[in-house]
């Protein structure tokens, strides 16, 4: 499918380049770190330490809030995985289960 | 250009983080940057410029007192402090400090600063360059490199080592990691190559003079660790705060502690350790209450001090006094709650530039024209 042919579901900051497809974990707080199965996306309000092991995991970053230089863009940045930060409504536009494409180059999330 | 320009430059360049900061940054764990410099106003800067002025009395110079107080990314965050003025415009960004003492504080940090940065002190240049060509060449003799081109799972374990490490930094600093780590560089090799230094340190913190802050901070093996990476046709951009951006092809690195340098398989086995006490550590600070978390700040910024404590044959240890500031919690809260207001306010409708500009002007007002109150704690 061409990329214009995808649905955007999000925008934001563009915080780490890269493209990747995958399924959405929502963590809205770090104890789910559980429920993270590895190469999924990973999707929080905004990320701290108290999330390195969702992040080990991940194969993308998307988070609610935050500017290039936050926590969560330097992580990406550093593990090589595509992140969009800054984007207000990733915990609330995105579900456990869905399958997404991060843009991380052009901050864009695709259904 | 005088030291009033200098200032203002130094504020420029913070004030565009001040400006991303009002576009949804989140707040540093584990709590808002405001709200943590808002604590500093009443004691750091005092604590500093006192014992600063101590020194310079015994007959030491200000080279030694940078050597005492390292890092330059430690030390560029004292700009910050003064920052939670514009969450209270009644606020002394120095307590205790007379305005003319107030601007010698800020003027201090840049000397010691460019005493420890090599080129630009406030890296607009997107380089932070602590050594020359000579310390460079002395660093890499005799390291024993491991390739990473087109290795990725090696390449995993150096990564998962260095995000393990920078993240307990976060945690025992209390957010402030640039007191445990020092990215630097890059350093030209010749043919395209550049080598970026990752140096964590104060990975202990206190255990040296048992007093450990940490408990779980004793079961990392070492209190320094050194990461060399070299990169071929890279672009590595270093921020004055020591943010960090590497685009480029990942040629080689090296893991160094206590002079001898790790194979692949040590690295793994360091960062599963730096895991194991990263969870433990996470697991005891979850219960962590703001008051809790206030004293520990304090108490980090002390020890930080210690060295130069020493010198004077002082103790290191916060005046219990200070550990009052616990009881006022719900007073910095509403200072970096309104912060995000008030800059939001004074920039709407003015283009970024002129923006960074009004933000820089407004803080340098309130170091260099204030006239505010200066009681003690």
């Amino acid at each position: 499918m061409k990329e214009e042919d995808s649905k955007i579901i999000l925008k934001g900051v563009p915080a780490s380049p890269g493209r990747v497809k995958g399924i959405v974990k929502v963590l809205t707080v770090p104890e789910d770190v559980t429920k993270m199965n590895e190469n999924d996306i990973l999707v929080a309000p905004e990320t701290n330490p108290e999330y390195l092991f969702a992040i080990i995991r991940a194969s993308a970053i998307i988070t609610d809030r935050g500017g290039i230089l936050s926590h969560a863009a330097i992580v990406a940045r550093e593990f090589g995985i595509p992140g969009v930060v800054g984007t207000f409504e990733a915990t609330k536009k995105l579900k456990d289960g869905m399958e997404v494409t991060v843009d991380g180059e052009k901050g864009i999330v695709y259904e | 250009m005088n030291e009033k320009e200098t200032t203002l430059e130094a504020y420029k360049t913070l004030a565009k983080f001040a400006i991303y900061g009002a576009r949804g940054q989140p707040p540093l764990w584990p709590f808002s940057i405001i709200e943590t410099n808002w604590y500093y106003t009443k004691f750091f800067p005092k604590e500093i410029y006192h014992t600063i002025k101590a020194l310079e009395e015994k007959g030491i110079g200000i080279e030694k007192i940078a050597e005492l107080y390292w890092g330059p990314s430690a030390i560029t965050h004292w700009f910050y402090i003064v920052e939670p003025t514009l969450g209270d415009l009644n606020l002394n960004p120095f307590e205790g400090l007379t305005k003319e003492e107030g601007v010698e504080f800020i003027e201090k940090t840049i000397e010691i600063l460019s005493y420890q940065r090599k080129e630009d002190i406030f890296c607009r240049n997107m380089k932070n360059i602590l050594l020359s060509d000579d310390e460079v060449k002395k660093i890499l003799e005799g390291k024993r490199f491991i390739e990473a081109k087109d290795k990725p799972e090696i390449t995993k374990f150096l990564h998962n080592l260095t995000m393990t490490i920078w993240h307990y930094t976060i945690l025992i600093q209390g957010g402030h990691r640039a007191y445990s780590q020092e990215f630097h560089g890059p350093y030209p090799l010749g043919e395209n190559k550049s080598l970026l230094i990752k140096d964590f340190f104060n990975l202990k913190p206190g255990e040296y003079i048992n007093e450990s802050i940490w408990d779980f901070s004793s079961e990392i093996p070492y209190d320094k660790i050194r990461i060399l990476e070299v990169y071929d046709n890279a672009e590595i951009q270093i921020d004055m705060f020591n943010h960090y951006n590497v685009a480029g092809t990942f040629v080689k690195f090296c893991v160094i502690a206590e002079d001898s340098s790790f194979s692949s398989e040590k690295i793994k086995d360091l960062a599963k350790i730096c895991g194991d006490v990263m969870s433990e550590g996470n697991r005891i600070i979850r219960k962590f209450s703001k008051p809790d978390w206030v004293k520990k700040i304090i108490d980090l910024r002390y020890l930080w001090l210690k060295p130069s404590k020493d010198v004077l044959g002082e103790d290191w240890r916060p005046p219990k006094h200070i550990y009052s500031l616990v009881n006022k919690v719900s007073e910095a809260e509403r200072v970096a709650r309104e912060f995000e207001n008030n800059i939001i306010s004074l920039i709407r409708g003015i283009p970024p530039e002129k923006a960074v500009e009004k933000v820089a002007e407004v803080l340098i007002e309130k170091i260099y024209n204030a006239n505010m109150k200066r009681n003690g704690l």
